[in-house]
């Protein structure tokens, strides 16, 4: 699921926080209703299958940012690699760089505007998970159980809605496309320094990458507001692991939190 | 002293204008066109107003009322000036339309080479009482040169006697002050396209007219354009005070605008000063910007992430808090500053400046000097509208974290105290005064910081 995580990974950086994996535990569904294990097998296959998922070891994608609605245009970049390493840049004209990343332990942002933050709480958990190179293979990583709930439209779309409860007993939504069985997205409480923002995650156009069928579009509403995250491009086990290390600042924060507690 | 006033706020409804409609002619009209910009405009604020009842408004009813002039506008102009109406009726800040030509000006993404003729003059004005006198020149500038210094009165710009316009802005009802109306539109003329020759009337110190032509500069501060918004020109200056009257060393940090770019240069003056006796924020002119940059220099001066207020859209209830700046600008550990904090306003301090100044006094961490702010407090987005125009518009309020809604009310200085033109011609600046001296008196404290 590594394309997932590269779209999903995106969200972090605008709301500063990562939006949904794919992860979901087998437990009883509703009746007349597929379980909710059986719909994440079915997405899994519809992606390439685990072979196909655990094929690499890192992938590196390009592509754009846009709040449409506001002219708002950047190009974003998203490094990952197994087991949990993330970094997402955005770079906005205007605003400059935002920097969003996860080293397996500590997850971390440094936004022009605001300075450096490192993660804590929720947050923490929901970039761990993001973070995840092949999180939708392992859901009892992340995820206490899972329920599908009910059929409905989504983005236009017939799809089974899932119910989610994480390990840290936060509840999400998910939404699987009844025709394809690919996720189409999402509607979740993502944490952010501001609190909560509900953000509903619709990820569309999928294609191939590297033998992975992926979402080569991701549009998020939040606020109001609709943000596009658009992939062109991705390369796989090409990432520098050095890429992954904290930034001086973040390491600087960490160590003076490590000296505090 | 003063600083030049934000010519890039104003320079979106004068040079970018200007510039564009010089260069292109005006679009056809096409009405349907323009029906769908007045539905689009309507509809947006229908869904994005935080607040239901729109300030009491009756939304749906004025639809009603201003749609049938929508649809019989013949020109941009008509149709501008119904939208007009209509966001003017909820009597709230943050609600404007920004016309297509100012806000697709100035790129400096494109490069085009306008921004080279983009040209101010130097100097900022305030009205103060009855007259609009300048309270900055700044000394690498055309009006320096020519001799203008702090404490003139501006008679007339152009070919408008001062007086005109000033009778003119008080004849119109608005809920904005009749002093930033003035100040801003007096402003709006020294800029234009550098290297044009502008006239001004002035009354020297001696109160002698003195009639001047001076020509426009290319404006040195740095062009930033975010999204649909209009370009700013962003600008800071900091400098070290070493007061022998008061006994203290402080860093005094300016900048007209809050915008991104600004914020490196800002870091550092913060380190610089980060073992002087107190810090002064100066954001007199300053009109907002960029509202998440509030959070980052906020936390220059807090050791925890302290909650400054509420940002309350129609859905969600958003905590606003200052990020601790442990790390320095160089990457070190520091502690933020704990020392005496002044922060400096005035009726031209307006949006993400008041949300700092209001935000940081609500909490007890500054004391703030000046005049009350412009009350103009509500964060908002850009909308491109069908015919290429911008809606600006609001989509939340702020409450500070003691439950102040800013709006409409501004923020009230613990000191107040107002700049007199003879205050400008003996080069004083009580303001800036006040804030040494209580700096002083906290330094005296055994519980000072820093």
């Amino acid at each position: 699921m590594r394309a997932m995580t590269i779209l999903t990974g995106l969200v972090s950086v605008m709301v500063m926080l990562p939006a949904s994996a794919l992860a979901q535990a087998g437990t009883a569904a509703a009746a007349d209703l597929p379980e909710a294990s059986l719909l994440r097998e079915r997405h899994i296959e519809g992606v390439g299958g685990r072979a196909a998922l655990e094929q690499y070891q890192s992938s590196h994608a390009l592509g754009t940012f846009e709040i449409p609605g506001q002219g708002i245009h950047g190009s974003l970049e998203v490094f990952a690699a197994a087991p949990n390493n993330l970094l997402v840049t955005i770079d906005i004209p205007g605003i400059g760089t935002v920097r969003t990343g996860y080293d397996g332990e500590v997850g971390w942002t440094i936004h022009p505007a605001t300075g450096p933050m490192v993660m804590e709480g929720r947050q923490l958990d929901q970039i761990r998970q993001q973070a995840d190179f092949i999180g939708v293979l392992h859901p009892e990583r992340y995820i206490a159980s899972t329920e599908t709930v009910e059929e409905t439209e989504f983005a236009g779309r017939p799809t089974y809605k899932v119910r989610v409860v994480t390990l840290w007993d936060e509840e999400y939504f998910e939404f699987f496309d009844k025709e394809t069985g690919l996720l189409a997205g999402s509607i979740r409480q993502q944490e952010s320094p501001m609190g909560a923002i509900e953000v509903t995650t619709v990820t569309k156009d999928y294609r191939d990458f590297g033998g992975i069928n992926a979402p080569s579009k991701v549009v998020q509403r939040m606020l109001g507001q609709e943000q596009l995250l658009i992939v062109d491009q991705v390369e796989y086990d090409q990432v520098d692991g050095a890429l992954f290390e904290l930034p001086n600042e973040i390491r600087t924060l960490v160590s003076e939190q490590g000296e505090s507690r | 002293m003063y600083r030049r006033q934000d010519a890039g706020k104003l320079l979106w409804t004068g040079l970018a204008a200007t510039l564009a409609l010089a260069c292109a002619a005006q679009p056809t009209f096409d009405r349907e066109v323009g029906l769908e910009t007045f539905d689009a405009a309507w509809r947006i604020v229908y869904e994005s107003h935080f607040d239901t009842t729109f300030n009491g408004v009756d939304w749906v009813a004025l639809k009603g009322e201003l749609r049938p002039a929508a649809a019989a506008a013949d020109t941009r102009a008509e149709l501008r000036s119904i939208i007009g109406d209509m966001l003017g009726r909820l009597e709230q800040s943050h609600f404007a339309l920004i016309p297509q030509e100012a806000a697709d000006t100035l790129d400096p993404t494109l490069d085009d080479g306008d921004l080279d003729q983009v040209g101010d003059l130097g100097l900022d004005v305030r009205l103060l009482g009855e007259e609009v006198v300048v309270t900055e020149v700044d000394e690498t500038g055309p009006a320096w040169a020519a001799g203008v210094r702090a404490g003139w009165v501006v008679r007339s710009v152009g070919e408008a006697s001062v007086d005109s316009l000033l009778s003119r802005l008080r004849s119109r009802e608005s809920r904005i002050p009749v002093q930033f109306r003035i100040a801003r539109l007096v402003s709006r003329r020294f800029t234009g396209q550098a290297g044009t020759p502008y006239r001004i009337g002035f009354l020297d110190r001696a109160d002698r007219p003195v009639a001047l032509e001076l020509t426009r500069r290319q404006d040195p501060s740095e062009p930033v354009k975010i999204g649909n918004l209009p370009t700013f020109f962003a600008r800071m200056a900091h400098r070290r005070i070493e007061s022998t009257e008061h006994r203290v060393t402080v860093g005094h940090v300016w900048f007209n605008v809050w915008m991104a770019t600004l914020v490196k240069q800002i870091d550092a003056a913060v380190d610089a000063y980060r073992d002087l006796d107190g810090i002064v924020v100066d954001l007199r002119g300053n009109p907002g910007g960029l509202g998440a940059m509030v959070m980052g220099v906020a936390g220059h001066f807090f050791d925890d992430r302290v909650q400054l207020g509420t940002f309350r859209t129609r859905s969600a209830t958003l905590r606003y808090t200052a990020n601790p700046r442990r790390v320095s600008s160089t990457g070190e550990r520091v502690q933020p500053f704990a020392g005496p904090v002044a922060v400096l306003v005035d009726g031209m301090t307006g949006s993400a400046s008041e949300l700092f100044a209001g935000g940081v006094q609500s909490v007890g961490r500054v004391r703030v000097f000046g005049e009350r702010s412009a009350g103009a407090v509500l964060p908002a987005r850009m909308d491109r509208l069908p015919n290429g125009d911008v809606l600006y518009h609001a989509f939340a309020e702020f409450v500070t974290a003691d439950g102040i809604t800013l709006e409409g009310r501004g923020v009230i200085p613990d000191e107040p105290i107002s700049v007199t033109r003879n205050d400008l011609i003996e080069g004083r600046d009580p303001v800036l005064d006040a804030a040494l001296a209580w700096i002083a008196e906290e330094r005296k404290s055994p519980a000072a910081g820093g």
